[in-house]
């Protein structure tokens, strides 16, 4: 059990194991935790490096440079930019994510069955079963009262108002202390994130950690994986370091994100129709209530209320959202004393958001510099979907007791009272009009039992290939409509356990 | 140092020289609230230049460039940002931000995140929005 992290040039690095896990988040530690319990010997690479809670960053400078995946850089390609929001340390997204924990909706399972020829009734069973079992193991728990803040409070006030069907977040945070600081990353060690739990476990059964460690390509022998080779990379000065390369003798688990790992599988030489396409995501965006008496909404969890009640029809998830005042100053409209007058209202703001579950599909290519390149774009279905969206957010903080409202679109007023909120109905169908970000992924490398549609089977194998599995998030074939984490995990503990059996 | 170093130093002043103006206009001081000239900004800038990575870099640099070169675009003044008057500065800083052009409003977005970057987590400003000082980023990660 070794941690291998930054070596200098000259300084290389060669590993062996039973399996080779490329990535360390959601479904990267959930798989080579699975393998290790199975009595496997594991080596998980991680191109981040490997923080502990005291090295967190406080700031959100800090956080892009230090836990954010380049700086936060990655944006999509199509008529507007939108950033999506991806972390590069041990542990991935678990760092930075607000951990929150929704179980897979069985219309899913039947969507994949019906759509791809995977799932089913007892592929459900299974997953569920994982799901009470990560659930137990990573303290899944509702937001407290004491942690709930203000901002939370008025979201149920005004679900209770609209009947919205909301409820308190279950995420995986063990007596949550309400900091506010889960996009940085949980000092307070109360956030069961994967480089808390998972990964020393996996050291503990006897596996290595490389860490700094991007993946430049698997290794073959004919058809068949055999290892991952690449070299060290700075975290700081992303210089270039010593090579690394671990063998692997039963498989390689590929789960380095949604964009990262159809990109590796490119670079790597795979063929298949399928691959870095059917990408999908939630892109979301957020409106700001103006109350009267202060909200503070970094005080309380970041995020502790949403509702799932719209996840088919329109199609969007609604949930709280509290961003630092350093995000929120961009966020505001305008420049110079007028933006200076806007972020003087910053403790009397509370941001709520919607996730949109998008039909629109995209692709992943691997750019320059093995960076991904994401084509995505909405289409007018989605935009009308994604500007519901706004008007249900707008709807509650006026139920909750908002004096206004502030979109965030561009064309139309910095503010609405409450008796201009339909203005949004008529809000642009531009993607260009909007702050959008993409939180959560899907697609890239999707299951299916169809080899002309799909990259990987039903147990994530890459069809054609042996010892080639993925594993996280870019083998999902569909748009789930809620937070994709414990999907990931389960889908990972699967794959895993199938592989050992 | 020869002369290539030289222009590349030179090159890097300018750039840092733009970005830390753009920043400053777009945040400025206003009566009780610190700008981001009050916030460290030139430390903030070099060191963000030490440690980000090219596309943002670059990024920022673009905004900040058509930040100095629109006001003609903006407010019909056909001068650098720079020998604008503090008012008309304030007015380019305001219409900037809105311009229909979405190719340019995002690049400046850009540089406006990364003034509210600087200006957000410096302890007068958290001070003034009733939240604690942040304590400093450590940036230290397991070594071995």
């Amino acid at each position: 059990m070794s941690h291998y992290a930054f070596h200098e040039r000259g300084k290389d690095v060669t590993l062996e194991a039973d399996f080779v896990v490329v990535g360390s988040g959601a479904g990267g530690a959930t798989a080579a935790a699975a393998l290790a319990r199975g009595g496997a010997r594991v080596v998980v690479v991680e191109s981040g490096a490997w923080r502990d809670p005291p090295d967190y960053p406080s700031t959100t400078y800090g956080t892009m440079r230090d836990l954010f995946d380049d700086w936060g850089s990655t944006f999509t390609r199509g008529r507007a930019f939108w950033p999506i929001v991806q972390a590069r340390t041990v542990g991935g997204t678990t760092v930075i994510n607000s951990a929150i924990a929704v179980r897979t909706p069985g219309d899913i399972f039947q969507q994949w069955e019906r759509e791809h020829g995977v799932g089913g009734d007892a592929f459900a069973t299974a997953m569920w079963t994982y799901q009470d079992e990560l659930e137990t193991e990573l303290s899944v728990e509702l937001v407290p009262e004491r942690a709930k803040g203000r901002s939370n409070l008025l979201a149920s006030d005004a679900d209770a108002a609209l009947k919205f069907g909301g409820h308190v977040m279950k995420r995986y945070v063990k007596g949550c202390e309400g900091n506010g600081q889960c996009l940085q990353g949980c000092k307070a060690l109360k956030k069961q994130s994967t480089n808390l739990n998972f990964i020393p476990e996996v050291m503990a059964l006897g596996g290595d950690i490389v860490s700094c460690a991007p993946v430049k390509r698997v290794l073959f022998e004919g058809k068949g994986a055999v290892g991952v080779e690449g070299s060290f990379a700075h975290p700081l000065t992303r210089a270039r370091g010593g090579k690394f390369t671990v063998r692997a003798k039963k498989a390689v688990i590929v789960a380095a994100s949604a964009t990262h790992s159809p990109a590796l599988l490119e670079r790597s030489g795979v063929k298949s129709k399928a691959l870095g396409k059917y990408f999908r995501a939630h892109p979301g965006t957020g409106i700001f209530g103006c109350y009267d008496e202060p909200v503070d909404m970094n005080i309380g969890a970041t995020q502790g209320w949403a509702s799932t009640q719209f996840r088919t029809d329109p199609g969007l998830k609604l949930e709280t959202l509290a961003i630092p005042p350093e995000m929120v100053a961009s966020r505001l409209a305008g420049g110079g004393t007028q933006l200076m007058e806007h972020v003087r209202e910053y403790r009397h703001l509370a941001m709520w958001v919607h996730a949109c579950r998008a039909e629109s599909v995209g692709t992943v290519k691997n750019g320059f510099g093995d960076k991904p390149v994401v084509h995505y774009q909405l289409d007018e279905k989605d935009m009308l979907r994604f500007r519901d969206g706004m008007s249900l957010v707008a709807r509650m903080h006026f139920a909750a007791g908002a004096k206004a409202i502030i979109p965030g679109i561009h064309g139309m007023p910095y503010k609405l009272g409450p008796d201009e909120v339909k203005l949004l109905e008529s809000a642009p169908l531009d993607p260009r009009a909007y702050v959008a970000v993409l939180s959560h992924l899907f697609g890239g490398c999707v299951m299916g039992s169809d080899p002309s549609r799909s990259v990987v089977d039903a147990n994530g194998r890459v069809h054609g290939y042996e010892g080639l599995v993925v594993a996280d998030a870019s083998a999902i074939p569909t748009n789930l409509g809620v937070n994709p984490q414990h999907t990931i995990m389960s889908l990972a503990r699967y794959f895993a356990n199938q592989l050992l059996s | 140092m020869g002369c290539a170093g030289r222009a590349v130093d030179e090159v890097v002043f300018v750039a840092v020289w733009l970005i830390r103006f753009a920043m400053c206009a777009l945040m400025p001081r206003t009566p009780g609230l610190p700008g981001v000239e009050d916030t460290g900004v030139d430390e903030w800038v070099r060191t963000f230049r030490r440690e980000s990575g090219l596309p943002i870099w670059a990024g920022v640099f673009f905004g900040s460039v058509l930040f100095m070169l629109l006001p003609l675009v903006t407010i019909g003044v056909p001068l650098p940002a720079c020998f604008l008057s503090h008012r008309l500065l304030d007015k380019h800083a305001q219409k900037i931000t809105s311009l229909p052009v979405y190719l340019i409003r995002q690049p400046i977005f850009l540089v406006k995140m990364m003034a509210g970057l600087c200006w957000g987590s410096h302890p007068d400003v958290r001070k003034h929005l009733h939240l604690t000082p942040y304590p400093a980023d450590p940036g230290t990660w397991r070594a071995a």
